[in-house]
């Protein structure tokens, strides 16, 4: 008797742990950590650069939210952020852009967010240097 | 005598144009803008975002203005609010980004200060393919040769033609309250 009791409320236990469990995962799951996964494509700022600027809807398909990798030559350094190929705005979570400088070419990591037709260019956030 | 008359009127025509063009492009820029929105209901987590990667242009000859947010630059505190916001709520695979057009009302950047002023702003807004009329008041100061822009306005998800599940409409407020912080350079 004793005995189905102490199963009984292992189970209980380990039945409110693992709720617990579940409900932490959905709701306060953490979020994406960019630098650590692994880029969908890679290709160069000019390239897409270009196709937002020709077929802004389709370019937003296939790109938005995705890991990107990406090589380009740096026109302007601005704080976090710097312009590859005169196209892409990148921003980086810390500050990495002080070892730059203007006509570098560098790779790089991060997540597009879109396209920002005031400045005319794509946007890439949580940007880490891969070299 | 009658060809020289025509060529100086056409160096003085395109002396003109040059001359208007190079006045009247007086824009300053704001590339790191800061948009926070907030429909936090009491006793319920907060439901607020922010953006700090907002783009908006000013002319200070005519006072117009323009705006632009990319949505999934708004970020929050849970990363699973996030994720019904892009998904559910602005929809911005299909939406990607808001946008605002207008103009400062009776302003004179020349008359501005370091001290604050008051400027009414009238504009539309267009997200989720939405139109939305906006006039509200805004801090203004220069700073340092910047303008310094903060205020806030409202809308509600009805304006832009979100539905809210009646299921999460006690945890989001009717009213949702939109902050903004520019720096324009």
């Amino acid at each position: 008797m004793r005995k189905k009791i102490y199963m009984l409320l292992g189970v209980l236990i380990i039945g409110l742990i693992s709720a617990f469990l579940v409900y932490n995962y959905v709701f306060n799951s953490e979020h994406r950590d960019i630098a650590n996964e692994k880029a969908t494509v890679s290709l160069s700022a000019k390239d897409i650069f270009e196709q937002f600027q020709t077929n802004e809807a389709l370019a937003t398909t296939n790109y938005l939210d995705q890991v990107i990798e990406m090589k380009g030559g740096i026109t302007s350094i601005e704080d976090n952020d710097v312009v590859l190929s005169n196209g892409v705005q990148v921003s980086f979570n810390s500050q990495e852009t002080l070892k730059f400088q203007k006509g570098e070419q560098i790779t790089i990591k991060g997540r597009c967010v879109g396209y920002d037709e005031l400045l005319e260019l794509v946007k890439i956030d949580q940007s880490t240097l891969i070299k | 005598m009658k060809t020289t008359k025509s060529t100086f009127l056409q160096i003085l025509f395109v002396a003109m144009v040059f001359i208007t063009s190079s006045v009247t492009a007086q824009k300053l820029i704001d590339k790191k803008g800061k948009i926070t929105f907030e429909a936090s209901e009491k006793t319920f987590e907060p439901v607020k975002a922010t953006n700090a990667s907002v783009t908006a242009i000013l002319n200070t000859d005519t006072g117009e203005m323009a705006s632009l947010a990319l949505m999934k630059s708004f970020r929050f505190k849970n990363s699973l609010m996030e994720e019904h916001f892009n998904e559910n709520y602005i929809e911005s695979e299909t939406y990607p980004k808001a946008k605002f057009r207008g103009e400062l009302l009776d302003f004179d950047y020349s008359n501005l200060g370091e001290n604050t002023t008051s400027v009414t702003v009238d504009g539309k807004i267009e997200l989720r393919g939405k139109e939305k009329q906006i006039r509200t008041t805004l801090n203004i100061k220069k700073s340092n040769g910047s303008i310094i822009m903060q205020g806030s306005f409202k809308v509600t998800p009805a304006d832009f033609d979100i539905e809210i599940p009646s299921i999460v409409r006690k945890k989001i407020a009717n009213e949702i309250i939109v902050y903004l912080d520019f720096n324009l350079q």
